[in-house]
């Protein structure tokens, strides 16, 4: 009789000798990956194309299948010419015959509809085929990619379908995108539904900037390296800023826009993720839990900005006509889908303080935009000066002489998107007979410092959710304390909001309103020109 | 005696210098930098740094050419002293060397040294103490044996106290079997201190990580124990070193031992290979085809694996469930990008030593 092994037996009992010292140590179990909304520009411009980079590279195993579910009608020939067309123009990797061809072959559809009286027998006599014939073995990756008031009904469904319960030798995961919830009470009431369908190790809550290459540079440039760890704390560190600069408008997301905005849409979730990882003490390891633990705590530290103080705290900013990148574009109220009086914020500037032993004194400036001078994400940890000058007034510089303690200070900037890297500013005397000196930069580049092409975000956390690590998605306690945060300060706009005329208050082109200038101006600081 | 002095007069990425004699190399080098720092007029925008030195060794000028080609290409990522050996002990003693600086074009310029020496005579056996004077210090210092020279040299006591990394091919010699006993031999009698990376180590890693995954789903994973033939196939009437090695580290990992060992078949595909065009390294290699069968009672498991161009196709036939087919792109890199992949690894390789020692006895036994 055929010797078959269960996911136990296979893990604890029979390691695979063959995979030792491979590029590729981790290998995801084949299965059936389940893509709701398969329709959506989502699925056509990133996770087919990551999925098929992944396969072009042999990062996955033979057998993956793929099930596109939508509301459009469409058979499977459709669906993989429309996948097709998507790989052709949206792939990092370019699309050859012979890879597509067993691609393809992985490739089909069915029909869908969230109606209550449709069923998902179509979806399931799909999957039961493919474990029949692909070997993916009842291994299921639900990703939603759909509207946020679709995906409790769509759990429900899949509960109903008695398509959530894994067992002890398949798993069963959904992924879901961003917002989670608009509020800390609607990401708990999300939750808690969440968790009636499945448990929290099957929720993958997906946020793209956490599968970025230069993201998790962060934790090894902090955590690998010896000599910035001791110097990471109010110490040494003057303060923080993170910036997220898009030079973009709200494009057609105009309607989504208006219930967002600036705070919701990126601070919730990629700013708290980058100063969770930022300022979070050192993990014992890098399991999920543990790293995750560890964001948590610096969440629960950051000091909430009362609603009292939420104007004081922070800047709003909504964008009128101007000119980016040579282009002159409209202001945000005449987008579409935007009210012409909106006030509707898609600029926010906020300075956060941590509430524990390592970043105490040292703020956190965090800012966001939309319609900026430039798309720019990127961190700068600003060192405190010199404590004293032994130039004295003797150092000259090209601007005249320097005043003692007018040196400037040490800068660090990690730079998330584009141009990923890393800038270390230091002062240095310039060659010559008199004492002048001035800042350099050390420059590291990652896309010169590694022959490799980094993958695309979203190939390492679909890759990351087959293997079952869910190091770099948000847990439903991350979610919920990042909320906490932005809810204060949502609170406190509400009591007080921004006069009709107060908006608009920058041109597009520009790096925010006068008043965000103003507001770290008052501070004796200011912002880092990305 | 001064070297021979020709700078190229109008400003230029590429400055070149001749040297007759080691003691005047240093110096020219130091010229070059002058030169270049004077040409431009500013003192700011020309910064001296190099991360590593990069030292090619071959006996033939064609591919010594080639070599430097590829560690100037290595050079404009990661900016280098690039030493090129050409060493030919047949002729009367003489050193030439040919200095070149090679910078990128924008503002923050940063130079390639290269380096080109012309060994001749009896100091070609003794190339260490040539090259060892031109190492920029505390910068780690990557060996490159280029085609087929002897390997006595590269596996001395001294050049290995000396380098970061030696990174040969083993398919380029003629007598694999030796090479692999003699690699073999050398990596277990300096049990984890000889910094290998071979590049026909390199060209089976796709192949090994398609059978990998072939046999990593959990389903498929008890008939490792139960493959009854595995067929290599290579392009050409011999039998190259991926083959051995490819062979050798499935012997190796899955602990067949000669006598109980599946049947395992190694061979050219018995056509004429056609003669290498170009001194360049072979980066895809001449794997053809894989094939494995696995026997439990009736039921037969079938995996093939075949070399189409740039891409390598897998059918997979597994009971009870798996019947897939599929194409992975090879990845494609030029020499530089392979060499630069070598060089990023880290050193002793446990897994390609046994696959070595392995690879080694099945070529004695079968080859």
């Amino acid at each position: 009789m055929t010797e078959v092994l269960t996911q136990a037996t296979a893990q604890e009992a029979e390691p695979n000798p063959l995979l030792e010292g491979l590029r590729l140590t981790r290998m995801p179990a084949p299965c059936a990956v389940v893509i709701f909304g398969a329709s959506g520009d989502l699925t056509q411009r990133k996770l087919i194309p990551a999925l098929y980079a992944l396969a072009a590279e042999g990062a996955l195993p033979p057998g993956v299948t793929i099930v596109g579910a939508a509301r459009t009608p469409m058979s499977d020939e459709q669906f993989r010419a429309a996948m097709r067309s998507a790989i052709e123009q949206h792939s990092r990797v370019p699309l050859r015959e012979d890879v597509w061809e067993g691609f393809a072959a992985g490739l089909f559809y069915a029909h869908f509809d969230l109606q209550p009286d449709d069923g998902l027998d179509l979806l399931k006599s799909r999957l039961d085929e493919s474990d029949r014939t692909r070997g993916t073995a009842g291994n299921r990756i639900f990703y939603f990619s759909v509207p946020p008031t679709g995906v409790l009904p769509l759990a429900d469904k899949l509960l109903h379908a008695g398509l959530c319960q894994q067992g002890p030798d398949n798993f069963r995961r959904v992924v879901i995108e961003k917002p989670f919830g608009r509020d800390l009470e609607s990401a708990r009431e999300l939750n808690r539904s969440l968790h009636e369908d499945f448990s929290e190790d099957q929720i993958y809550r997906i946020d793209h900037y956490l599968g970025k290459e230069s993201v998790q540079n962060l934790l090894v440039f902090r955590f690998a390296n010896g000599i910035f760890e001791p110097l990471w704390n109010r110490q040494y560190i003057d303060h923080v800023q993170i910036t997220v600069a898009e030079s973009l408008g709200v494009e057609n997301r105009g309607a989504y826009y208006e219930e967002a905005g600036a705070l919701r849409d990126i601070v919730q979730n990629h700013i708290m993720q980058l100063m969770a990882i930022l300022g979070m003490e050192p993990p014992s390891n890098f399991k999920a839990e543990t790293v995750r633990d560890e964001k948590v705590k610096l969440l629960r530290a950051v000091r909430p900005i009362h609603p009292d103080d939420a104007l004081s705290h922070t800047v709003r900013g909504q964008y009128a006509a101007g000119w980016v990148e040579g282009d002159h574009v409209r202001g945000y109220r005449e987008e579409p889908g935007v009210k012409p009086t909106s006030l509707r914020e898609t600029f926010v500037a906020m300075k956060l303080d941590i509430d524990n032993w390592r970043w105490a004194g040292t703020p956190f400036y965090l800012r966001t935009g939309k319609r900026l001078a430039k798309r720019a994400t990127e961190i700068v940890i600003q060192f405190r000066r010199v404590p004293h000058s032994p130039f004295g007034g003797h150092v000259a510089t090209p601007m005249g002489v320097l005043p003692p303690d007018a040196i400037d200070p040490n800068l660090l900037v990690l730079r998330i998107q584009p141009d990923e890297g890393i800038t270390l500013r230091f002062i240095a005397k310039v060659p010559g007979q008199a004492m002048r000196i001035r800042s350099v930069n050390m420059d590291f580049l990652y896309g010169s410092s590694f022959l490799k092409e980094s993958p695309d975000a979203y190939e390492r956390l679909l890759l990351d959710c087959m293997l079952g690590d869910a190091t770099l998605f948000a847990r439903a306690d991350e979610v919920e304390q990042a909320w906490r945060i932005c809810t204060a300060i949502l609170d406190g706009w509400r009591t007080h909001p921004p006069g009709p005329d107060s908006f608009p208050n920058y041109e597009a082109g520009a790096w925010g309103p006068e008043e965000a200038r103003a507001f770290i101006g008052r501070d004796g600081r200011e912002w880092h020109r990305p | 005696m001064a070297p021979a002095v020709s700078v190229t007069s109008a400003p230029s990425p590429l400055r070149y210098r001749h040297a007759s004699g080691l003691h005047a190399v240093t110096g020219a080098l130091h010229q070059l930098h002058s030169e270049l720092l004077r040409s431009s007029g500013d003192d700011r925008s020309q910064v001296r740094t190099s991360v590593m030195n990069l030292v090619a060794a071959c006996t033939d000028r064609s591919r010594g050419d080639g070599a430097a080609a590829d560690l100037l290409r290595i050079g404009m990522r990661h900016p280098a002293r690039a030493i090129v050996i050409v060493a030919n002990a047949e002729h009367e003693p003489q050193l030439e060397a040919d200095l070149s600086l090679q910078c990128g074009l924008d503002d923050n310029q940063v130079c390639t040294e290269l380096v080109r020496l012309d060994v001749q005579g009896e100091p070609a056996y003794h190339l260490t103490s040539i090259v060892a004077p031109l190492l920029i210090p505390d910068m780690p210092v990557y060996l490159w044996v280029v085609g087929a020279p002897p390997l006595r040299q590269p596996f001395t006591d001294e050049v290995i106290a000396l380098v970061e990394r030696i990174i040969l091919d083993s398919g380029e010699y003629a007598d694999v079997a030796d090479t692999l006993e003699l690699i073999s031999s050398q990596l277990e009698k300096r049990a984890g201190r000889l910094p290998l990376a071979d590049i026909a180590w390199q060209r089976t890693q796709p192949w090994r990580q398609l059978i990998a995954q072939v046999f990593d789903p959990w389903a498929a994973r008890p008939w490792l124990r139960h493959i009854s033939n595995v067929s290599i196939r290579c392009a050409g009437r011999d039998t190259t070193s991926d083959a051995w090695l490819l062979g050798g580290w499935m012997g190796s990992r899955l602990g067949w031992t000669r006598d109980g060992s599946p049947q395992i078949s190694v061979a050219g595909d018995g056509d004429p290979h056609p003669p290498k065009g170009s001194p360049d390294i072979d980066v895809l290699g001449r794997l053809t085809e894989v094939e494995i069968h696995a026997r439990q009672g009736a039921d037969i498991a079938h995996v093939l694996l075949q070399r189409r161009g740039d891409s390598i196709h897998t059918s997979i036939d597994i009971p009870p469930a798996m019947s897939t087919a599929r194409s992975v792109a090879l990845p494609l890199r030029d020499e530089a990008d392979l060499l630069s992949s070598m060089m990023a690894e880290g050193g002793d390789d446990p897994v390609y030593r046994a696959a070595v020692a392995s690879a080694a006895s099945l070529a004695a036994t079968r080859g």
